[in-house]
């Protein structure tokens, strides 16, 4: 219930009902959230990214508790090692600035080399000091320009010069592990400019961002702690009639479903199964859960002219006519992943319903009424956040396939250990190199079960245990007659 | 029941949502001296409160009016005549 009221609230970006939300939660037990902190640096108003954030948390069972460091005086934090900053050891450092207040734009030092080059400083003040993941933003292009058409002539204009350190912070964050960016320009576009300034407040009291403007920030801060506390989705389950294609296939058959690459409404299934391959491509896998004939629905994904989602490309299916939420637990076991990793999409409010009831942590998408809205519906949440893409997150999905085969053989052996050994397995122990970094940092933080210690690790904590004489980072490789099953576990030793 | 009681119920259920505060402790008088949490920082977020709740607008000049409950209420009322 208090849940409820939380999520209301967040989505109305309702200050007031979410604070008394959040009070009401705490009276409850709250223990079985996992702490995160993160510590903010700014040089504006932005005192209500709290609430925001602490209740985001609650809806991912987190319990993030934020530090605001005082207005305008973070220099005065980075630098000195003694500071809360450090002391406390934030998940995340947001580095929140507003360009308004940073560079007078009035002032002969308002330049795009003297901006980067305090941002530079900044940053790398707090990375020599702290292994947090520093979170920095762009700045907001102004609606209107300065200058009108001459800006775009003039390098050295307002809006180019904003435009230039957008490009540089973007570079940065390309170029270094522990450095992650939020684009306000996007969030702006997400929800609308009027939602964004609040001029009056800004003048007023130097708080730049209306609540509904904040709401994104946090979100899109609280998904990247989602990530580094391992709670990340991946494994899709589709629908198939109304959800991959339009139209009931047991109906209408093959080629009377609404799937089509230029014509209304098929078109929009298309760009729909275009988006899964894309989160195929990072790493998702996918499978089918659909009340249908198995036999029609392996005719679509084989012959249907513009159907994307292939038969090879799904690691489980259950074509029946069972209930969902069963199915959904089903394919958790044979793909040995947790529900809490699946995402569901279904067109059926019905459907729908009974996972979210029987299988609460699996996150539940409905395919919108408008079906305008279907292509943000799967990424507007966040859910399949990454860090980083690592070169095996490609190759995720053929390692389930294969996994599907030797399922397939374990089947016809009466024992394991025959199974086992028939499987001819190789581990390979080596020690981690600078190219093994980001798929050990990412081991850390997506393995739950079997992670020994629950510690995560951030790229550039590995990295520092990699160069350390002190410590081996060790790594395994394990492979069988059918494949790779890729780097499964790491181990850290003192040496 | 009068309009102004209807305010009163609403804006006392912001002072709780904002403030933690008891609605029965909040009578005309309540100021930011009686109660810790209405900070300058708070009295902004009250501003935006009533607007959204009461679908108003408070330019800066009334919002430094708002010295007390009672004056917020009144404001509130004048506004929605």
């Amino acid at each position: 219930m208090n849940i409820n009221c939380i999520k209301d609230s967040i989505e109305k970006a309702s200050l007031h009902h979410l604070m008394k939300a959040i009070n009401d939660f705490k009276k409850d037990d709250s223990s079985g959230l996992e702490e995160a902190k993160v510590h903010v640096l700014r040089n504006h108003t932005i005192d209500n990214i709290k609430p925001f954030l602490k209740g985001l948390g609650i809806l991912s069972q987190l319990n993030i508790d934020t530090v605001i460091g005082d207005y305008d005086a973070f220099m005065q934090e980075i630098l000195d090692d003694n500071s809360a900053l450090y002391a406390s050891k934030p998940d995340v450092v947001v580095l929140s600035l507003v360009l308004e207040n940073f560079i007078s734009s009035s002032s002969n030092e308002f330049g795009y080399r003297n901006i980067v080059d305090r941002i530079d400083q900044i940053i790398k003040a707090i990375s020599t000091r702290s292994s947090s993941l520093i979170l920095c933003n762009t700045f907001l292009m102004p609606l209107y320009n300065h200058i009108g058409a001459a800006s775009f002539k003039d390098g050295n204009s307002y809006e180019s010069i904003i435009a230039k350190v957008n490009l540089w912070l973007r570079e940065q964050v390309l170029e270094s592990s522990n450095i992650y960016l939020v684009d306000f320009n996007q969030i702006e576009q997400r929800i609308g400019s009027d939602n964004v300034r609040d001029r009056r407040m800004w003048y007023v009291a130097r708080s730049l961002f209306k609540n509904a403007f904040i709401k994104e920030y946090a979100t899109e801060i609280v998904n990247i702690i989602k990530v580094l506390k391992g709670k990340v989705k991946k494994c899709l389950v589709l629908d198939c009639d109304n959800t991959l294609w339009g139209g009931v296939l047991g109906e209408e058959g093959i080629d009377g479903i609404k799937l089509d690459k230029y014509e209304y409404p098929g078109n929009i299934y298309y760009s729909f199964q275009q988006d899964i391959l894309k989160l195929m491509d990072s790493g998702t896998i996918l499978a089918l859960s659909s009340k249908n004939n198995e036999a029609d629905v392996f005719e679509v994904l084989d012959n249907h002219k513009y159907c994307l989602i292939k038969r090879k490309y799904l690691s489980a299916c259950r074509i029946n006519w069972g209930n969902k939420p069963e199915n959904i637990l089903s394919i958790a076991k044979e793909l040995s992943l947790g529900v809490d990793s699946f995402v569901f999409v279904d067109d059926s409010p019905l459907e729908c319903e009974m996972v979210k009831q029987m299988i609460p942590d699996v996150a539940v998408i409905q395919v919108p009424e408008d079906l305008s809205k279907y292509s943000t519906a799967l990424l507007k949440d966040g859910l399949f956040a990454s860090l980083a893409k690592s070169s095996e997150d490609k190759n995720r999905t053929n390692m389930y396939v294969t996994e599907t085969k030797r399922k397939q053989v374990q089947k016809q052996f009466d024992n394991l250990d025959d199974f086992l050994s028939s499987l001819e397995l190789v581990a390979e122990v080596s020690k981690a190199s600078d190219s093994q970094i980001q798929r050990v940092a990412q081991l850390t933080q997506k393995t739950n079960q079997f992670n020994l210690t629950t510690k995560r690790y951030s790229e550039v904590d590995i990295k520092s245990f990699v160069d350390n004489k002190d410590y081996d980072v060790l790594y395994l490789n394990l492979k069988d007659k059918f494949g790779e099953y890729g780097s499964r576990s790491f181990y850290n030793q003192i040496r | 029941m009068s309009v102004e009681l209807n305010i009163q119920n609403k804006l006392k259920e912001i002072f709780q949502n904002l403030f933690f505060v008891n609605p029965e402790d909040v009578n005309d008088k309540t100021s930011p001296e009686d109660i810790e949490q209405w900070d300058s920082l708070q009295h902004l977020n009250l501003v935006l409160s009533i607007e959204e709740e009461f679908g108003l607008s408070i330019t800066p000049e009334e919002s430094n009016e708002m010295l007390n409950f009672g004056l917020a209420a009144m404001l509130i009322d004048e506004k929605l005549k």
